[in-house]
């Protein structure tokens, strides 16, 4: 009786034992990434899809920031540096990898399609909040404090037309655009000095700069919104 | 008799007198010498001319609009790149 409880409870422990084992390759990601275990066909195979798909969209960010009129002259200088080395680096990886002879050679040059270059993660988005940051400090932000600047004048010339409501709408849309100069202080620099390295130290690097550059778009549509009010009841 | 006359003519001609001036009947120009304001202008019998922006005002008008053009149009495509680097982030696969 003993002996056959004791099997039982082997047999259970067992059986348990196995599941936890078997865990991992259960939460495992229902793609098809490799891991450090797998044949050199699938790491292959993988290592085309994830190259492939990285120089389409590092050619489709280097026509938009080529035809980009808003970014600075050194910031798309510094953007098209990134975007062309990183597209050459994944071209290099793609021959590289479909050339490997042995799996752990392979895993080697797929884990770096990732972990040096960071193409979605750091290079793309930093490129295009630094688009966005330039648009706003180079024309939006200027033309609105311009306009700011005409409406008070106009108001100074013709008091008769200005009412509480008028003074409170410009009193916001300087507000909203004093908002937005802060939030793009500094905000293209910051985010091109991120690097690949930095994002493997804090994946969340690029998330403050990202809501930054939404929140200032945000602040200038509704300045915006606040002169064409005042427009409006001028004209 | 003469100045019986004369003080029949007197009451219309006050009053002709008063009527041009409540009317505003006779003014040089929009708004000249009354010390109105153009808004003030524009409940006058001479509205439509007082209620369209001066060549000046309508200059000044256009060049906020213009400004205001140019910062929408920077902002839109401020937007799209915003989205832009939001989407790459967020199709990022990467470990």
């Amino acid at each position: 009786m003993f002996r056959i409880i004791t099997v039982a409870a082997t047999t259970g422990a067992l059986a348990i034992g196995s599941l936890v084992c078997a865990a991992p390759a259960l939460a495992a990601p229902a793609d098809d990434r490799p891991t450090a275990h797998s044949s050199l066909s699938v790491i292959q195979k993988a290592g085309a899809a994830a190259t492939a798909k990285r120089i389409t969209s590092l050619n489709t960010g280097i026509s938009k920031v080529n035809a980009s009129t808003r970014l600075t002259s050194d910031d798309k200088s510094t953007v098209l540096g990134t975007l062309n080395a990183d597209l050459a680096a994944m071209q290099g990886l793609q021959t590289k990898i479909a050339a490997d002879t042995t799996a752990s050679t392979a895993w080697t040059d797929y884990k770096s399609i990732f972990t040096d270059y960071r193409v979605y993660a750091v290079a793309l988005p930093q490129s295009y909040i630094a688009a966005a940051a330039d648009g706003l400090t180079g024309t939006a932000i200027p033309k609105l404090q311009s306009a700011e600047d005409r409406i008070s004048a106009y108001f100074a010339a013709h008091p008769d037309k200005v009412t509480a409501d008028l003074q409170a709408k410009l009193a916001d849309m300087q507000s909203k655009t004093a908002d937005a100069v802060s939030k793009t202080s500094g905000l293209a620099a910051a985010a091109l000095a991120v690097t690949p390295a930095a994002y493997d130290a804090n994946h969340a690097v690029l998330a403050d700069d990202r809501a930054a550059a939404r929140a200032a778009v945000a602040d200038v549509k509704a300045a915006a919104q606040d002169g064409h009010a005042i427009l409006a009841a001028l004209k | 008799m003469i100045a019986d006359r004369a003080s029949r003519l007197l009451v219309p001609v006050a009053a002709l007198a008063l009527l041009v001036a409540l009317t505003g009947c006779g003014k040089a120009g929009p708004g000249a010498g009354d010390g109105l304001g153009a808004g003030q202008n524009a409940s006058s019998g001479s509205a439509p001319a007082a209620s369209t922006p001066a060549p000046d005002d309508s200059a000044a008008l256009d060049a906020i609009s213009q400004d205001l053009d140019s910062a929408t149009a920077a902002n839109g495509e401020a937007g799209s790149d915003a989205t832009d680097s939001d989407q790459a982030a967020s199709s990022s696969d990467e470990p």
